[in-house]
């Protein structure tokens, strides 16, 4: 299994990281820039597909608690509801979390990657000469530069953790619908702080060549939300601007207009939904369909279109 | 070793004195006892302050050690007490040279430094720079010191200015140990060359250097027109010293990478390989001459001979005492209990 993993995972990411270095003209750090962009242009769908249903999962958060407080007492018609919700709405509770999980792998392949490229100590180089390819382009490139900017990238680095939290808090931020029931604000308040705490405690123990992975990677997610939200809950929210108050209701989420998901004990929420068209229309949010993420809504207006309504 | 007593340092943070005859504990040196390294921010204990990789060593009666925290110290061969220190800009890993009054170390932060033997104070004007990281022991032949360097280059520097006399760059990094046999030098690269150079003007004397499959990274030995080398392919080679051809039929296979420096002893050639096992091989044939002894932890340090045993420390930090016809393990001991004696 662990030979497996060395060849499959890790050999190629050592072997990628200091050929790129070399191609970038003997720059580690440039390398693990590089990589990170690579990484995630290839998981680009799935990342894409998160923020879909992300938001999408906030924007059902009125209707779970709806459901939440009419099934309190009973578990299992709870469950069932709950999951009868998410069914109906396509959607995968913990589809949310798989970007995110199939980057662990990387991330830890990354880490071995990092401290073994860079080898600080001869075991760690010992180990590299057993992981490099023979070719003569990758052997003439050891040992690595440990130096990028101002960083050791074998060591940990503060001013790096703490752009690791800012860039999470930015990309929780951006990726969070303000919500009118103040109990959920709450919540999401507390999410937002507490992500961005737990990796700045998590990578200030880490090589900063790590440290700088995370950083590229939530840089190229912002940019990516903001792409996908075009602006309306993209940086701009993030000003202060006085005034501004959170938007009346889910947004990202609207009711069907042709009640044909007959949900039990659904009522529209109370929002400006706009005659043929949805707040995901309007802030530019499809799914992998090119469908809104409003669900149902354009999927019923389509099939209506169909049947010649 | 020196005179029946073992110098070793520990990854624990001590360097040991061990009498091989009844295996006693001389002493024990630690420097600012209970020192760690302090860990992030304070948060843990951090690692030991004193952890050496390159041997001890010993002339007239005072060892010399580099440690990985960069400094270098001195100590009383009797008692173990400290004489002087040196603190280097990096971690050491190489061995320190004493020659004379001098002791030559190399530093990762990419400078030679020549320090006076009796009171550690600098003897060239401003220690030799270079362009990356020394692993590589230093070796003083006559009056020039020759070094690898992580930067693929070998330098020869003079002993008594520190002034470059000639430096040659190879296609690979150098942390392997510089072998001087009168007015050659053979050294082996990570590029997996193994090079005889004129010692006094660094150019080649093979027509093609010796090829394995994977870097040197170790002290050569030579004996009788031979030199013995193991690689991180896992071999250990017999090269002839003159020509640079293979001496043996093959080469004599290990179970991993070769790092530790192979030696003679009555008449056999002794490596330890990385897979925790101990070769002895016939030196003329690269056949084996007893079944592997398995010490079951990776050695990467380099053994001593002394009489009719070979000693060697591995990387779980046991002392082990082989007969080196049998290959035959005498006793073996923690050195974490000694440390604790």
């Amino acid at each position: 299994m662990i030979e497996l993993w060395n060849i499959v995972l890790l050999e190629p990411m050592v072997n990628g990281l200091v050929i790129m270095s070399r191609a970038l003209g003997g720059s580690f750090g440039m390398a693990i820039i590089a990589l990170t962009i690579v990484i995630n242009i290839l998981i680009l769908p799935l990342t894409v597909r998160q923020i879909r249903s992300t938001t999408r999962m906030q924007s059902m958060q009125p209707k779970l608690q709806e459901i939440q407080k009419k099934y309190a007492k009973d578990k299992r018609k709870l469950q069932q509801e709950t999951m009868r919700l998410y069914r109906e709405a396509g959607m995968n509770p913990v589809g949310c979390a798989f970007p995110m999980l199939i980057q662990f792998p990387i991330w830890i392949a990354l880490y071995q990657s990092v401290m073994q490229t860079l080898a600080t100590t001869p075991e760690r180089l010992l180990e590299l000469s057993q992981r490099l390819y023979t070719w003569p382009y990758v052997q003439q490139a050891i040992p690595q530069p440990k130096t990028f900017l101002w960083l050791n990238l074998a060591e940990p680095n503060f001013p790096l953790t703490l752009l690791i939290m800012a860039t999470m808090w930015v990309t929780q931020k951006m990726s969070t619908v303000p919500s009118a029931d103040p109990k959920q604000q709450q919540t999401q308040n507390m999410m937002q702080w507490m992500m961005p705490m737990m990796f700045g405690f998590i990578f200030i123990m880490f090589p900063s060549g790590l440290a700088l992975y995370i950083v590229v990677m939530n840089i190229f997610r912002m940019a990516v939300q903001y792409y996908m939200v075009r602006g309306q809950r993209g940086l701009a929210s993030l000003l202060p601007i006085p005034g501004r108050t959170a938007p009346p209701e889910p947004q990202g989420w609207a009711p069907p207009k042709q009640p044909k998901l007959k949900l039990k004990g659904w009522t529209p929420p109370a929002g400006p939904v706009k005659e043929g068209k949805t707040t995901d229309e309007e802030a530019g949010i499809t799914n992998s369909e090119g469908e809104d993420s409003g669900y149902g809504s354009s999927r019923i207006k389509r099939k209506n279109r169909r049947r010649g309504h | 070793m020196s005179d029946g007593t073992i110098y070793v340092g520990s990854m624990k943070g001590k360097l040991l004195a061990l009498q091989t005859s009844n295996r006693q504990k001389l002493w024990a040196f630690e420097p600012d006892s209970g020192k760690t390294s302090g860990g992030l921010l304070g948060c843990s204990s951090g690692g030991p302050s004193f952890v050496t990789y390159g041997s001890p060593a010993v002339a007239n009666d005072i060892v010399y050690i580099g440690s990985y925290e960069g400094t270098v110290y001195a100590l009383n061969a009797q008692t173990g007490a400290k004489l002087w220190e040196y603190a280097t800009g990096g971690p050491i890993v190489g061995s320190p040279a004493a020659s004379g009054n001098r002791v030559i170390v190399g530093s990762s932060d990419g400078k030679l430094y020549a320090l006076d033997a009796q009171n550690g104070a600098s003897v060239w004007p401003q220690p030799f720079a270079t362009g990356g990281e020394i692993w590589s022991d230093a070796v003083v032949a006559g009056d020039r010191v020759y070094f690898g360097n992580l930067d693929h280059k070998l330098y020869a520097v003079d002993l008594n200015s520190g002034r470059l006399i000639w430096e040659r760059e190879f296609e690979g990094a150098i942390a392997s140990t510089p072998l001087v046999v009168g007015d050659r030098l053979y050294i082996g690269s990570f590029d997996s060359k193994f090079y005889a150079l004129e010692a006094a003007t660094g150019d080649p004397v093979w027509r093609q250097p010796f090829q394995a499959e994977n870097w040197f990274w170790t002290r050569p030995l030579f004996n009788d027109g031979t030199i013995y080398v193991g690689s991180l392919d896992h071999n250990v080679y017999a090269i002839d010293a003159d020509n640079g051809r293979p001496v043996w039929e093959k080469p004599f296979r290990t179970g991993g990478e070769v790092r530790s420096s192979p030696i003679i002893g009555g008449g056999i050639l002794v490596v330890a390989s990385n897979d925790g096992k101990v070769y002895g091989i016939d030196p003329a044939t690269g056949t084996e001459r007893w079944a592997p002894r398995n010490l079951d932890a990776p050695i990467l340090a380099y053994p001593w001979v002394d009489g009719s045993r070979v000693y060697l420390n591995d990387q779980k930090n046991n002392m082990h005492a082989l007969d080196i016809e049998t290959g035959y393990e005498a006793w073996s001991i923690p050195l974490a209990d000694e440390e604790q004696r």
